[in-house]
């Protein structure tokens, strides 16, 4: 089905509506002194690159302190931050001012902020190219790209996050999406300065790094043996990274210091992680030492994305392969290798679920009913931290419109009861209403003052630890099995047009 | 939401429950008086005994609208408790907790499925409308596409900006003009009086397109077309419809019967000016454009243009425009529609007359809001199948000078975003041909009347009135022109000489699937089923066939 002007612009125009439209909830710590939140994590560092030269960015001194939101992201992170607060400069000089800025609201600053979001996304357009160049790719073709665009575009996580709580992960994922793009349309010397920018935006996109790496070593050494381009790629990653890190001189060591903080413990508040639930049965932060359990935590990451690594690196080394599912085989292997991170690794945050579900709305086109579900389910499990944040009802209306759009193009049916998917679905989501209800609704036992927001942890640690299992068979079994899978858009077409 | 074809009855209601998510999202946008008048309403209706109602002034937002209004917020105010309390104290004074605000646009929320029940009967009962004895295999013999209508009523751009955004309730009021319309287009006429008799007690804009509902049902009713004039009949026909209208107005009104002089008084305030603060774009604005042009050019000291007190400044070149002079005018321009309707009582023409009586009153009452825009480009989206690019250009006008009531930075954003999603929705739903060439110049012009609209107050701070003349001028351009061409196919399509169209109309042999419902109020509706013969027909009240084809052909 082709996508005509029309339709790229409406569904332009509603993801942006859906963006605006949250980004006038609060955002993080909104009027919450004396440490506020991400928003003021993000004008800080505005403050700090632009009053202060380069090598104080990441160099606790008397100028800069770090225990105040010290910039913890790498070099192009602090770049952005840079060339912004040189525009919040002109704009708004009082909110960039130096020392006197801290703490600094206003509703002009707040526009100007949320404006900055969206003029940095780079997911947006890259979420619509890649539908658009991919849909001849497909190997399923069950329903019409408008509805992946719609879908994806409307995907809450990236949505609330960004512009509701206030992050910049619209660059990092975006610039994943284009890295992916320029692979598979050969162009993969850009593709790696894509994803190299992304790590260095937001040290979180290594999650995915993995991918890539099987990826392209694979590609470029066993199946194209290509000693030029070979060399062309690693000369464009060494200088990429040069030019970021370059400039910061002897004080790299400080920024990466900064960037992968050990003394953070091993998750942060309650997250949905393997580290979390067994914390909840046996203690382990604050018990062991942090570089311990860090070292603890990469060996367990290591070996449990590795099968997943190992069947990418194979099968993309395999030439008889169609792109159709060598690009398949990648999202999937982007979606365990990142899903398991996001389980197993050290220093987790709630909303690093953002990674797995970039993958999952990649992954659309070929599961369309399963990562539905799964970004449904990410998104509820970020429903305490918005819920702190005041802005859970922007998070239920978008996930809902989701959900919703899901149905009305006939991916999921709520009358399909019938149905496993269905019953599942309804299940499980019933489930996280029902903690919701009883985070509103119930007072917990004077003991555990935290019983909800646990559970949700707990339930949502569940339901990623079964995609992880579900998802890496499919990968791996998926030569096999894919001859007698049906096409889902045949099941529940119903005609009940009312006649007259 | 979807372009399959397949639209079921079950998807649009999830597609009503999608769209409310999206209207849920604005929660915390910016909100206009209109919200504070809507809590003091609550507020008055709930903690005050009726006879005090229309007298209470604690709050400068006193209760303006008819009493089925106010017996509607007192029903809200009976949910609003269990949210927040202290939204219905009198003295609570722009009281804007987050659960007042919730309650609020929730309550717009919810009432809106009204709306979408509406437009859902208009879709059942839309197959009348362009049933033409030539066109029997093309699509319109099954109405029109229910996503359609959903797109371009329930969806509408203007009633997001108006009522989630600027805070009114016109969704669900909307939804009771648009059920009239269904009841009529079925041919329950009584039951249609009954429900238009209701809303004008709900919100009296409304008179505004009255006078074709009046003639429309005198006509089919009392005075059916081609039948011998049996004064029983008229008689018995103008009493039901007497009681009717003294029913709703009893049960509005009754429990108010000493305090009707000061609610009149409330409701028809004519101590306003001309023109609204904002000047809505109808002939007044140009009246008021052309006054300043002349006064600046003649010199005849301080515009009140630059003081921006345009609203209750006089007109200092040109002669004074009184309530009576806009009535006169309003009236006379009614005129040519109302005796459409009456020479040819067909639903087509109806719900033009709808159209054109609305837009009339638009175009030359006096002291009209902008917002009254809605009363043409909802009932438009019934014909928008019918005129496809004149409802377009409509549209787009209409919507932007709704701009102005907006202008917070998000909102800025938000206003325009909302424009485009619908506009580009509606290209997607509606027949559109080529634009003519101004037309399309006209068009695009809109991204530069935005752009200095919201521009406009920073490059000219001194200034702050002129970016809005200039929405208020250009959409006027644009909905004078298409009302003028509207009005005009609107008449061309009726033949002046009766006789004539009856004899076209014999000549071309009716079908079964002809409006069956056209006989539906005669007496002697029992021989109604059989497949109709020309020679019964004559006797049976049955109303010669809209020539839309002449229109279609013109409108190319």
């Amino acid at each position: 089905m082709g996508i005509s002007r029309a339709t790229i612009t409406s569904c332009l125009a509603l993801a942006l509506f859906l963006r605006w439209g949250v980004s006038l909830f609060p955002y993080s710590g909104e009027g919450k002194p004396p440490m506020f939140g991400d928003f003021e994590a993000q004008r800080h560092w505005m403050e700090i690159t632009v009053n202060l030269p380069l090598h104080h960015w990441y160099f606790n001194s008397t100028l800069n302190n770090l225990d105040y939101w010290g910039l913890d992201y790498p070099p192009l992170s602090a770049y952005h931050s840079y060339g912004l607060g040189k525009m919040f400069a002109k704009l708004l000089p009082s909110s960039v001012k130096f020392g006197t800025s801290r703490g600094f609201e206003s509703p002009l600053l707040k526009f100007l902020m949320r404006f900055s979001v969206s003029a940095s996304d780079l997911l947006l357009p890259a979420l619509i190219v890649f539908f658009s160049v991919f849909k001849k790719l497909k190997g399923q073709h069950a329903f019409p790209s408008w509805l992946y665009i719609t879908l994806a575009l409307s995907a809450p996580p990236f949505i609330l996050v960004d512009y509701g709580h206030f992050q910049y992960n619209c660059v990092s994922l975006g610039l994943t999406v284009w890295a992916v793009i320029c692979l598979f349309t050969e162009n993969i010397s850009l593709g790696a300065v894509a994803f190299t920018l992304a790590v260095n935006h937001k040290q979180m996109s290594l999650y995915h790094s993995l991918a890539f790496f099987a990826y392209m070593t694979s590609t470029l050494v066993l199946k194209r043996a290509d000693l030029l381009t070979t060399f062309r790629v690693g000369t464009m990653i060494i200088s990429t990274l040069g030019l970021l890190w370059l400039p910061f001189g002897d004080y790299w060591i400080y920024v990466l210091g900064r960037v992968f903080p050990l003394k953070r413990g091993v998750f942060e508040d309650k997250v949905g992680t393997f580290w979390y639930a067994l914390d909840r049965v046996t203690p382990i932060k604050g018990v062991y030492d942090d570089t311990e359990v860090a070292q603890l935590c990469a060996i367990v990451t290591i070996v449990s994305v590795l099968p997943s690594a190992i069947n990418l690196f194979l099968r993309s080394g395999n030439p008889k392969l169609p792109q159709d599912d060598l690009l398949k085989t990648f999202l999937l292997c982007m979606f365990n290798t990142s899903l398991n991170c996001f389980l197993f690794s050290y220093h987790v945050h709630e909303k690093s679920i953002m990674l797995p579900c970039l993958a999952a709305v990649l992954l659309t086109p070929w599961y369309p009913k399963e990562m539905i579900w799964f970004i449904t389910i990410s998104s509820l499990s970020l429903y305490p931290l918005f819920h702190q944040e005041q802005s859970h009802i922007a998070l239920l209306c978008v996930t809902s419109f989701f959900v919703l759009v899901a149905q009305q193009g006939k991916i999921i049916t709520m009358n399909g009861i019938r149905s496993l998917y269905g019953i599942l679905f309804l299940a499980s989501v019933g489930g996280y209403l029902f903690l919701i209800s009883g985070l509103h609704f119930i007072t917990p036992p004077g003991k555990l003052p935290h019983l909800f927001p646990a559970l949700i942890a707990l339930y949502s640690f569940l339901h990623f630890i079964v995609f992880s299992a579900w998802f890496h068979y499919n990968q791996l079994t998926d030569g096999r099995t894919r001859a007698v899978k049906a096409t889902p858009a045949q099941q529940g077409r119903k005609s009940t047009k009312k006649s007259q | 939401m979807t372009a399959s074809s397949n639209f079921s009855v079950a998807s649009y209601w999830t597609a009503v429950f999608a769209v409310s998510c999206l209207k849920l999202v604005l929660l915390h946008s910016y909100r206009s008086t209109d919200f504070e008048v809507h809590r003091n309403w609550l507020a008055i209706t709930h903690s005050l005994p009726l006879d005090k109602w229309y007298y209470e002034e604690t709050s400068e937002w006193t209760l303006d609208y008819p009493p089925f209004f106010a017996y509607f917020e007192w029903g809200l105010s009976q949910v609003a408790k269990y949210f927040d309390e202290g939204m219905l104290k009198v003295q609570n004074l722009n009281h804007a907790t987050f659960e007042t605000i919730l309650f609020q646009k929730l309550s717009v929320i919810v009432v809106d499925f009204l709306l979408a029940y509406a437009v859902l009967k208009c879709f059942e009962a839309s197959s009348v409308l362009f049933l033409t004895s030539d066109k029997q295999k093309s699509k319109s013999e099954s109405g029109i596409p229910l996503e359609t209508l959903f797109v371009l009523i329930f969806c509408n751009g203007g009633l997001f900006l108006v009522d989630q955004i600027h805070f009114q309730y016109n969704g669900f009021l909307f939804g009771i003009m648009l059920l009239s319309i269904a009841k009529m287009l079925e041919g329950k006429f009584y039951l249609s009086a009954f429900i238009f008799a209701s809303l004008i007690n709900f919100k009296h804009i409304f008179l505004y397109v009255a006078p074709a509902f009046g003639v429309y049902l005198l006509r089919r009713k009392c005075f059916p077309p081609n039948t011998p004039l049996r004064i029983g009949s008229v008689i018995s026909s103008v009493f039901s419809f007497a009681v009717i209208g003294v029913t709703v107005l009893a049960a509005s009104f009754g429990p108010f019967y000493q305090h009707i002089p000061q609610i009149l008084k409330r409701l028809f305030p004519f101590q306003r000016g001309l023109s609204h603060a904002y000047w809505a774009p109808n002939v007044w604005a140009g009246y008021n454009t052309v006054d300043w042009f002349l006064n600046v050019a003649l010199k005849k000291g301080k515009s009140s243009v630059t003081t921006g007190l345009v609203g209750e400044a006089s007109l200092s070149v040109l002669p004074q425009v009184l309530p009576l002079h806009t009535f006169i005018l309003t009236v006379v321009c009614m005129m040519p529609a109302l005796i459409a309707i009456w020479k040819r009582p067909t639903p087509l023409n109806f719900v033009q007359g709808v159209i054109a009586t609305g837009w009339t009153s638009f175009m030359f009452g006096y002291h009209v809001h902008e917002k009254a825009i809605l009363n043409v480009l909802i009932p438009f989206a019934l014909l928008s199948s019918h005129q496809p690019n004149l409802f377009f250009i409509t549209l787009v006008s209409g919507t932007v000078s709704l701009f102005p009531l907006l202008f917070t930075p998000v909102e800025v954003v938000l206003k325009v975003l909302i424009a485009i999603l619908h506009f580009s929705l509606v290209c997607r739903f509606i027949p559109l041909s080529k634009f003519r060439i101004y037309e399309l110049f006209y068009l695009s012009g809109f991204a530069m009347v935005y752009l200095c609209e919201n521009l406009g107050p920073i490059l000219l701070p001194r200034f702050p009135f002129l970016p809005l003349i200039l929405v208020s001028d250009y959409c006027l351009i644009g909905i004078f022109y298409s009302y003028v061409k509207f009005y005009w196919n609107f008449w061309r399509s009726i033949p002046n000489n009766l006789n004539v169209t009856k004899s076209k109309y014999d000549s071309v042999p009716p079908t079964p699937k002809t409006p069956m419902q056209f006989a539906s109020d005669s007496p002697d509706s029992k021989t109604r089923n059989s497949p109709i013969k020309p020679i019964k027909r004559k006797r049976q009240s049955n109303v010669p066939e809209p020539s839309t084809r002449v229109l279609r052909a013109r409108n190319k």
